[in-house]
């Protein structure tokens, strides 16, 4: 039986489509997301990676290191900054920095009617994701800590352009294209703006995506220092946030309820299945047993009909040959089982297949006696032996009749 | 075909599936007990006629020791006229032995059989009880392949010490 994987998929957006990231796989491309939620592997867990279009990140300075407290700042700083009210976005947040009383967090909030949106095709086949991220957090993973990297990827047609700080997403913009002259007409105003947002702008590395080598010299000969590319398919971390909405849990529940359903009954079928072959099989034993005796019977049938033929003739012959049968024996026996000498034999008849006793006896009882005596005689076991109910005689006596049938 | 099924619709579904599951299970199972059933039955029959065979083949050469001592003694009739005559004379060598007294002795025509054909006579005595116990006892032997086809044997009612007797003497000999 198949065990049914519980590593999750990962369902990324790439340079022009989707992509799916299965462990053990290579990278497999769509052109929508539609397309790649008609081929996920059938129940496995599946995560969704966001572009960047969808997420709003910010980066904030806050008062506390609890992480409660800066949980229900980042609700405050929300409420005041986002133009939807709360109950209409998916959120969570990320810590970049602890010092003694203030942490550096950066918050990601998704509008729940852009994750409807963007699940509807996972919601059409019922495989709501049970995770979701914004590709950029995976991304940032993958680099040193107590660094600020850049990193340039291009993303469904465009071009997102990423502060990583302490392996944190910090600050993203996208470019509505993947030209490489538009990147290069855009940094100088994408990074006067993250300064202006107080985001690091001094980086460590820069980093561009595999899959866009133009942007290589563009950023080499903006940012003066190195630049690295990088693979977005490999590497790509687990972030510790869930933009999940809260009202999905019971759709997530009652999906993960029907899969473990389904996985019973496959388990079920399985082992009906199974139980129903090992009833034919042990039919087949039956039958295959059954037809072996019968061919060792076959084969001796002709030793069977000759042995059984020597053994008739010797019943046939039994009255010549076999003492037992002889009359002399008969009437040695019928002599030798009478209970007492008061019982006399009047009459003895012997014909082929049978004997006949007549005799009279003192009393009834004796009679009775005689018979059982005869019917235990090992000697006479040949024979089927019965008798009449002795009859009274005038003298008192008792008359008895006895049979002896081969 | 496509579109999310409502609960009554899977509500149903669920039903008509387990009804079609239990309707192929108890056709499975009714098979498999039958068959189950017919072939221990088979089985127990060819087993134990398998166990008779085996049987009879470990007394396979008692049989054949028994069918060459047939073969061997078993008398042959080469003159059946002479046969009866000859059966009488015997019979009536060993009444006289035996001080059985005779009456009334008839040869009887050879009558055929597959596995013999017997030659009679049939004879009245009158004797004592131990004349006859002694005759009788004598008459027979495997060797001779007589045989008593009829015997009627009574107490003499005026004297119980002597007996009265119709016997049917016949020898069997190897059939032709």
């Amino acid at each position: 039986m198949k065990k049914i994987s519980t590593v999750p998929v990962l369902l990324i957006p790439d340079s022009v489509g989707w992509c799916l990231i299965r462990t053990g796989n290579p990278p497999q491309r769509y052109a929508s997301l539609e397309a790649a939620a008609a081929s996920l592997p059938a129940s496995v867990p599946v995560h969704l990676a966001l572009p960047c279009q969808d997420i709003l990140l910010e980066r904030l300075s806050l008062p506390s290191t609890d992480r409660e407290e800066l949980s229900g700042m980042i609700q405050l700083q929300l409420e005041k900054t986002l133009p939807f009210p709360l109950e209409e976005i998916s959120s969570g947040f990320l810590i970049v920095k602890e010092h003694e009383t203030e942490s550096v967090v950066v918050s990601a909030v998704a509008q729940l009617g852009v994750i409807e949106d963007r699940c509807h095709p996972l919601r059409a086949v019922e495989r709501l994701p049970e995770k979701i991220t914004p590709l950029a957090m995976h991304l940032a993973g993958d680099s040193p800590s107590d660094e600020t990297i850049l990193l340039v990827y291009p993303e469904q047609g465009q071009t997102v352009v990423a502060i990583v700080e302490n392996r944190r997403i910090v600050w993203t913009q996208v470019i509505p294209s993947v030209e490489p002259e538009e990147l290069r007409d855009a940094l100088p105003q994408l990074m006067l703006s993250a300064e202006m947002e107080g985001v690091p702008a001094e980086f460590s590395a820069v980093r561009w995506a595999d899959s866009a080598p133009l942007f290589e010299e563009i950023l080499g000969n903006f940012f003066s220092i190195p630049c690295e590319s990088f693979s977005v398919e490999s590497n790509l971390s687990s972030p510790e946030i869930n933009l999940v909405p809260p009202s999905w849990e019971s759709d997530l529940a009652r999906g993960n309820r029907a899969a473990q359903w389904k996985s019973r009954l496959i388990g079920g079928a399985v082992i009906y299945l199974l139980i129903v072959v090992l009833a034919f099989v042990y039919l087949g034993w039956l039958k295959a047993k059954a037809e072996k005796i019968d061919v060792r019977y076959r084969a001796m049938q002709p030793i069977l009909q000759q042995v059984q033929a020597r053994e008739n003739l010797w019943k046939t012959l039994a009255p010549a040959v076999d003492p037992s049968r002889y009359a002399v024996e008969l009437l040695y026996q019928a002599s030798r089982n009478l209970p007492t000498d008061g019982i006399r034999i009047t009459e003895f008849d012997l014909q082929a297949t049978q004997w006949r006793i007549i005799g009279e006896a003192p009393s009834a009882n004796l009679a009775i006696d005689y018979v059982s005596r005869l019917k235990a005689e090992k000697e006479l076991k040949t024979f089927l032996i019965d008798a009449k109910p002795p009859q009274l005689l005038p003298n008192e006596h008792a008359q008895f009749t006895i049979y002896g049938k081969l | 075909m496509s579109g999310k099924l409502s609960t009554r619709e899977k509500n149903l579904s669920v039903l008509v599936g387990t009804i079609a599951l239990l309707v192929v299970t108890y056709l499975i199972g009714d098979y498999f007990l039958k068959s189950r059933a017919r072939l221990d039955a088979t089985l127990v029959t060819q087993t134990r006629k398998l166990a008779m065979i085996e049987k009879l083949n470990a007394e396979k050469i008692l049989w054949e020791k028994r069918d060459a001592w047939v073969r061997e003694k078993q008398p042959t009739l080469a003159n059946e006229d002479g046969a009866g005559v000859q059966l009488l004379d015997l019979v009536k060598e060993l009444a006289k032995k035996r001080t059985v007294l005779l009456e009334n002795p008839v040869i009887r025509q050879p009558s055929r059989k597959p596995d013999y054909t017997a030659v009679a006579v049939e004879i009245q005595l009158k004797c004592s009880w131990s004349s006859l116990v002694g005759f009788l006892g004598e008459i027979q032997a495997p060797e001779r392949f007589i045989v008593l086809e009829s015997v009627n044997l009574k107490v003499d009612p005026a004297d119980p010490t002597q007996m009265f007797g119709r016997l049917k003497i016949a020898r069997w000999y190897a059939p032709k």
